[in-house]
């Protein structure tokens, strides 16, 4: 007994240390292949994150958020679950998606079932997630997927927020990488690398991640901040829209805005008009479209007779005729009567073609011709500049020598023709003359980022030495500002803001011709300037197209006003024109009044001001003023100068708790990895802005 | 024996401990993961009417008496005494 006993006992140790060997063995020394099969092990990609296209100040301009197709597993739910639940999911969902009848949706979803389909789709569109949470909770899919068969397909769909603003800049790309914008040229840095991770599956199906050792985690990819600001780009493309609307005749237009010092592009619109007689962003004008510029040229005609110092801005020059042949063209100004003897800065201020191209003749004819085209060229009008959005359009310019030019090539090339520039180009001369002559790089991309931190920079850049001396810059801008004072631009003179600019009006080149046999011709209205013209800010172009007509378009009456439009809208809403008030001065016995505002703000502002005597009007201000007709506003970021309430970012992770540190004006010291467990300061506190704010995170919740 | 058995139990035990973490693990990355699209969704939803003009005609709508600039702000600088 005790012999059978002691048996048993030996072949259970023996049976018990084989076990514990095999999973020692298992566990540490059997190849991991062995072990491995595909039903109880995975791999599976994961993917990364597209990274965002963001605007200057952080806003979203291209995101990708995910979308669910909605589909059902027939044959999941038991015939009792079904039953008494389908009426009321039919009814549900023909509620919400609201493209077919209950009976319609009861009816395809019975008959599925019956088919024993396991993959129906459900609804006419694609959900997103707060939706996907609604169908969750509709009758039979509430009782989870396991019963109820609800089957949520996630997709990430690209999306603007802000539609069709800056639809061309921002591009696209599709499934075969190709595409336009930014989306497409820096897609290499916005759509990161692929993870890749071993599963396995557990008890009651679920796929969990081993062998964490050698998994690969995705990389998201960067965030591309671009240089646009949403607010002018805003009112770029509706003042051109609303001016396109105003004739038939327009096919398309352009605006670009550019921080004169350095060269950063707030603003690129580009509307075509479609087949359907819609406008659309679907053609980049702004750098593609090399044309002949027309009268806006006339800006390098002049800095070249100033700087060659034939001529300075009161040279009177002759132009008692407003027609004058020379060669086998006849030179006209639109005007009703001849401008008389005028002065070179009266002959640019009326956009003169004569003035401009007699002048021109005068001093650069025969052996000289040439010397007016290097002078031109010195300007370099005819940049390339290698953009971050491709399609940069070929600018052509005719030199003596080559088999286009001829006696009136000098002339006509004076008055913008014989020459093509893109739109961008004669912005960025414009820009350069701003500048006080320094040329600066148009870009669109000023850094890639990472979770709020900058990875790559990208930045202004100068284009190489002054184009001109500056005298010569001098002399240009008063003639400038001319035009809008006293020329074909005076439409647009504000008394509040001053703007220099130049009007321009060609006519288009079309089969060969620029007129045809009935007297059709093809304009180009524009205006280049910047503003305010004492200390540019921002430089602006405004090209507008049109279909073949027998009206004339100009650059004053059609282009200048979208200028104007946009200008108004800078300068109502970028504190930094005049110089900053030091300690505004108020006399204890006036009489403030305040408008709107937050009473604390207002109260602590008054106090700073030793003001005790102020008067509310309602409860929403940000302008404080001392007489009804000089009102001094005050930005509400102004008035709260003294404290920042540090904004809750616990749970966040680091780069969502970096966004909104940072765009609260705040630097960020963090420490650890995974999402924040506690700040310092505390959220709800009020701290000097710029403040640095201590987060702590970890992978653990 | 008993201290092998013992062994062998906590050795299981604590491997369904590390699963069930794992599990709940994953389960939460999913619902962070949903809260962010949902987070992503929503914020994308509001940016469009973030939009000035947005804002304009809803300011309209509701009878606001709220009016556009026309100057543009000025900047003061309170120094301290």
């Amino acid at each position: 007994m005790l012999k059978r006993a002691s048996f048993i006992y030996v072949l259970i140790i023996f049976s018990a240390l084989l076990a514990i060997g095999r999973i020692i063995a298992m566990q540490y020394f059997l190849p991991k292949k062995d072990i491995v099969s595909p039903l109880t092990f995975r791999f599976e990609e994961v993917d990364a994150q597209r990274g965002n296209i963001l605007a200057y100040d952080g806003r979203f301009l291209a995101t990708s958020i995910p979308f669910y197709e909605i589909r059902m597993d027939c044959i999941v739910p038991s015939d009792d679950d079904f039953k008494a639940n389908i009426d009321e999911l039919a009814q549900s969902l023909s509620r919400f998606f609201g493209d077919k009848s209950v009976w319609e949706y009861k009816n395809e979803l019975a008959k599925a079932r019956k088919q024993n389909k396991r993959y129906k789709l459900i609804g006419s569109r694609k959900v997103d997630y707060s939706e996907l949470s609604q169908i969750k909770e509709f009758p039979l899919f509430n009782l989870g997927s396991n019963r109820g068969g609800l089957i949520a397909v996630q997709t990430n769909i690209r999306k603007n927020p802000f539609e069709n603003l800056a639809k061309r800049s921002i591009g696209y790309i599709n499934s075969l990488g190709e595409g336009v914008g930014i989306e497409s040229n820096f897609d290499y840095y916005l759509k990161g690398t692929k993870g890749r991770q071993k599963l396995q599956k557990m008890a009651g199906g679920e796929w969990i991640p081993i062998d964490l050792d050698n998994t690969i985690p995705p990389s998201d990819g960067l965030d591309i901040l671009t240089t646009i600001d949403i607010d002018i780009q805003e009112i770029a493309e509706s003042a051109l829209r609303e001016q396109l609307s105003s004739s038939n005749v327009f096919v398309g237009a352009t605006a670009i805005v550019m921080e004169v010092k350095s060269g950063a592009i707030r603003a690129i619109a580009n509307l075509r008009k479609d087949k359907n007689g819609e406008f659309d962003e679907s053609y980049n004008y702004a750098i593609a479209d090399a044309t002949e510029p027309g009268s806006t040229m006339k800006l390098a005609t002049l800095i070249a007779l100033l700087e060659d110092g034939y001529l300075n801005l009161s040279s009177r020059i002759d132009v008692t005729s407003n027609t004058w042949e020379y060669s086998t063209h006849t030179f006209r100004d639109e005007h009703a009567t001849a401008f008389g003897n005028i002065s070179l800065k009266e002959a640019f201020e009326r956009s003169s073609n004569i003035g401009f191209a007699k002048s021109t003749v005068q001093f650069y004819t025969g052996k000289d011709e040439k010397r007016f085209t290097d002078r031109i060229q010195s300007l370099k009008l005819t940049e390339k500049y290698n953009l971050e959005i491709k399609g940069e359009g070929t600018s052509v310019i005719y030199t003596p020598g080559e088999k286009h030019w001829n006696k009136l090539s000098l002339p006509m090339l004076a008055i913008g023709y014989g020459i093509t520039l893109t739109p961008l180009q004669i912005l960025t001369f414009y820009n350069a003359v701003a500048n006080d002559g320094i040329m600066m790089k148009p870009y669109f991309v000023e850094s890639l980022k990472r979770g709020g931190t900058i990875e790559k920079e990208f930045g202004s850049q100068e284009l190489s030495g002054s184009i001109c001396s500056k005298s010569t810059i001098k002399e240009v801008k008063k003639a400038l500002r001319g035009v809008v004072e006293n020329g074909t631009a005076k439409n647009i003179n504000d008394k509040r803001y001053s703007i220099s600019g130049k009007t321009g009006t060609a006519q288009m080149a079309f089969k060969g011709v620029y007129i045809d046999q009935n007297g059709y011709k093809k304009h180009q209205a524009s205006f280049a300037g910047f503003f305010p013209s004492e200390k540019p800010k921002f430089s602006a172009i405004v090209v507008l197209y049109t279909d073949t007509t027998k009206a004339n378009f100009y650059g004053g009456t059609w282009a200048s006003p979208v200028f104007k439009k946009i200008a108004d809208r800078i300068y109502e809403s970028h504190p930094n024109w005049d110089n900053p008030l030091k300690n505004p001065s108020v006399q204890k016995n006036e009489l403030i009044y305040t408008t709107k505002g937050s009473e604390e703000k207002t109260k602590r502002f008054a106090n700073h001001i030793n003001l005790n005597n102020y008067r509310r009007f309602t409860n929403y201000d940000v302008q404080i003023s001392q007489e009804s007709d000089s009102l001094e506003l005050v930005s509400d970021s102004t008035l709260i100068s003294e404290g920042v309430i540090v904004p809750d970012v616990l749970n966040m992770s680091l780069r969502e708790a970096f966004y909104n540190l940072e765009n609260s004006g705040f630097s960020v010291k963090f420490s650890g990895r995974g999402r924040v467990i506690s700040q310092f300061p505390l959220p709800g506190k009020s701290v000097k802005m710029g403040s640095e704010i201590k987060i702590n995170l970890s992978g653990v919740l | 024996m008993i201290y092998l058995f013992g062994l062998i139990i906590v050795y299981i035990f604590i491997n369904f401990y590390v699963e069930n973490s794992l599990m709940s693990e994953r389960e939460n990355s999913r619902v962070m993961k949903n809260l962010k699209a949902d987070y992503t969704a929503k914020s994308a939803k509001l940016l469009y009417k973030s939009k000035r003009e947005e804002i304009e005609k809803l300011l309209k709508n509701n009878n606001s008496i709220l009016y556009k600039e026309k100057e543009a702000p000025t900047v003061v600088i309170l120094e301290r005494e």
